[in-house]
């Protein structure tokens, strides 16, 4: 059964400029202990999909269409009460950067001893025994005398280990990371990066890990979905979607990672800027900065089509994927080549930037 | 270098939980309000324990960073001085002003460092017109003017804690009407306000108490209001939702926590200022009754005879008052310095 399935979810925010549609019909599902990277650039509503599953979008934003069922329930139907439930509890919430998400005031026992208390009634000593046990499975050695410091007491990356210890404490269904490792230098974020993935593999828990880099979930993710403008673009398996990227902007983004292989050469980039959101054109959001524009584009905003099982992508004229498919602008649904070796990924492995 | 060891051997003393600083503050608080009479020996040692704890505990982990300048150590020093004489005002002063049957006319007006008429003690600085020990006045009259400041500048945080933290919380309508009450109240100079509150009330401690809370709460609203909206926007508090905290829990043990450090130097720098201000309305005459004298009614009492040569009923209240408003602002200096982080290097 999956954990978490995302239907139409549609995010907007009603400010003065208009409505932004941060996030607009997206679909996605995960099971359990699956990994899936939600790719995209800032502002394409990554982090609006995350706070809308936990029912955390603050006014001037409202989740205004969609369903979002976790474990077969509902949370659009929930009351405030039991959403606190799950948050925290069922659903865990890792964010970007480590200095800010440990309140300085707190020793870290206490902030972890809360974490538990508030969901079960537990002893101070059983959930404190259960908080060393954790910060030792993230990797912190003499995790009992640790316990008793304040976060800035802490490295960086100590902090986001804590942070990630405090995620798993009440074992969740469910944890999404918002862009954990990007305040960490490479040496750290990898280490993060293959201790989180043996964690989720050893307990089941499913992860959405959001992220701009590609390096790093394609090292890690089962999945990857690619967001623009409120979108998903494009969404496969990792390897599939990396090695055969069928639409446009998935290319560019590949492209613009440098490799060992292109040293010297100009890195190419995606022309244009990030569109505004609260002023998207009619038509593909897209077409702006897409250098495959042909009929259509301009005017009706491209549906998800599946190209096969597992395997979707919202593009008009999407690029021929892989060698010797040919073009799938008829929409013929197409079945992935059994024999053909998926080529290697076009991008370095975590750590991989110079 | 001693100093510095002593003061770091104090940490583990310093790192009990969040509830005892809530009941040591609760303790003061009863301490001070019974203080206003002559509480007892004992209850009044606590209240000073409980004080310097208290300063210790906010210094916390900046101790080294707070006793950086010589004149730290000079005006904490100084401050624990009145402090001290104040609070222990019966032991320490020769005479007691207000019991009648120890006062005599006869040793009226006297210049300091004269003996009185019964040769049992000597007025080291001087004497007023009803032959009441000058020094021994100061001292009491430092009493009440601690007191009420302590008192109101305590009420008027707690009150302006509440209504700012609630603003930055709850936003939108509630928080205009909220915010505009607090201009509407800062628009005014508070020596004005305070001096029509005082004459709608009458004389009396409890009504400047509650004549200085009114005049002051807006200052820590507006404060802890634009503290409690940056430290809101920040990560830990959203960490703090998502683990499915409820508002309350957030607001009091995640945000309250972190909202102290800017209030902790407005309310030095504000007891300084409501020393002043009580002062000012008891030398007009409205603060403060007679009978329970502060610094400010004091000097207004030898103010008739400054001219005529009889410097010392006016001039060693007024340094006593100087001194002790001097020593508060520079602590309240050196805490912003220490506890501002915007300020750190």
């Amino acid at each position: 059964m999956n954990v978490l399935e995302v239907s139409q979810l549609q995010t907007h925010f009603f400010t003065r400029q208009g409505v932004v549609k941060a996030v607009d019909g997206v679909d996605f599902s995960l099971a359990e202990g699956q990994v899936l990277g939600l790719v995209g650039e800032s502002g394409s509503g990554k982090s609006v999909t995350g706070f809308s599953i936990l029912g955390l979008v603050d006014p001037p934003g409202r989740v205004v269409g969609g369903q979002i069922r976790f474990r077969g329930q509902d949370l659009a139907g929930c009351t405030p009460a039991q959403m606190r439930a799950i948050r925290g509890d069922r659903i865990a919430m890792v964010f970007q950067d480590p200095l800010m998400t440990l309140n300085p005031v707190l020793r870290i026992d206490t902030q972890m001893i809360e974490a538990i208390q508030s969901h079960h009634r537990v002893s101070r000593r059983a959930a404190l025994d259960r908080a060393c046990d954790v910060l030792t499975r993230v990797g912190i050695s003499s995790a009992r005398e640790r316990l008793n410091a304040y976060p800035h007491q802490f490295s960086g990356g100590m902090r986001q280990r804590v942070a990630i210890a405090i995620a798993l404490i009440n074992e969740p269904d469910l944890i999404i990371a918002d862009e954990p490792t990007t305040a960490l230098d490479v040496t750290i974020q990898s280490q993060i990066l293959s201790e989180v993935q043996a964690l989720t593999r050893d307990s089941g828990t499913a992860l959405i890990w959001i992220t701009h880099d590609l390096a790093v979930v394609a090292g890690m993710a089962d999945r990857i979905a690619v967001m623009y403008a409120g979108r998903i673009v494009e969404t496969g398996p990792t390897d599939e979607v990396l090695a055969r990227p069928s639409h446009p902007y998935t290319v560019g983004l590949l492209g613009s990672i440098p490799g060992q292989g292109r040293r010297g050469a100009t890195l190419a980039q995606i022309p244009g800027m990030a569109p505004n959101m609260a002023r998207l054109p009619a038509g593909c959001a897209f077409a702006p900065r897409c250098g495959r524009v042909g009929q259509g584009c301009e005017t009706a905003a491209p549906e998800a089509r599946a190209l096969w099982a597992g395997r979707t992508v919202r593009c008009h004229h999407p690029v021929a994927s892989g060698p010797g498919h040919g073009s799938v602008d008829g929409g013929a649904p197409m079945q992935p080549s059994v024999g053909t070796p998926v080529p290697p990924a076009p991008v370095a492995q975590e750590g991989g930037r110079p | 270098m001693i100093a510095r060891r002593s003061v770091a051997a104090l940490a583990p003393v310093l790192e009990l939980p969040a509830w005892s600083v809530w009941g040591v503050v609760a303790l003061s608080v009863l301490a001070l309000f019974s203080a206003v009479d002559a509480a007892s020996l004992p209850a009044r040692m606590a209240l000073l324990a409980c004080g310097v704890w208290l300063f210790f505990r906010a210094l916390h982990g900046h101790l080294e960073q707070y006793f950086d300048r010589p004149a730290a150590y000079l005006s904490t020093a100084m401050l624990l001085v009145f402090l001290v004489l104040a609070v222990f005002a019966p032991e320490f002063s020769p005479q007691n002003p207000y019991d009648l049957a120890q006062l005599s006319i006869m040793d009226g007006r006297l210049p300091p460092g004269s003996a009185s008429s019964d040769g049992a003690l000597v007025f080291r600085l001087g004497t007023d017109e009803q032959g009441r020990d000058i020094y021994s006045g100061i001292l009491y009259g430092l009493r009440v003017s601690l007191t009420v400041s302590l008192v109101a500048t305590f009420v008027a945080m707690a009150i302006g804690v509440f209504v700012g933290m609630y603003a930055a919380w709850a936003g939108g309508r509630v928080e205009t009407v909220l915010m505009r009450l607090v201009d509407l109240q800062l628009s005014f100079p508070s020596i004005l306000v305070a001096l029509m509150l005082m004459a709608a009330f009458g004389r009396g401690l409890d009504k400047v108490v509650i004549a200085l809370i009114i005049v002051q709460w807006a200052y820590y609203a507006r404060t802890v209001r634009g503290t409690a909206l940056a430290e809101t926007s920040k990560d830990y508090i959203a960490a703090a939702r998502c683990l499915g905290f409820s508002d309350a829990r957030i607001l009091l043990r995640h945000l309250l926590p972190n909202c102290i450090p800017p209030l902790l130097v407005i309310s030095t720098i504000q007891v300084a200022n409501t020393i002043v201000l009580e002062s000012s309305l008891s030398f007009l005459g409205v603060g403060v009754p007679i009978t329970s004298p502060s610094l400010g009614l004091l000097i207004a009492n030898g103010y008739g005879y400054m001219l005529s040569g009889q410097y010392w009923m006016s001039m060693f209240p007024g340094v006593a008052l100087l001194a002790i408003v001097v020593a508060i602002n520079l602590v309240g200096d050196r805490l912003r310095d220490t506890l501002n982080p915007r300020l750190k290097r």
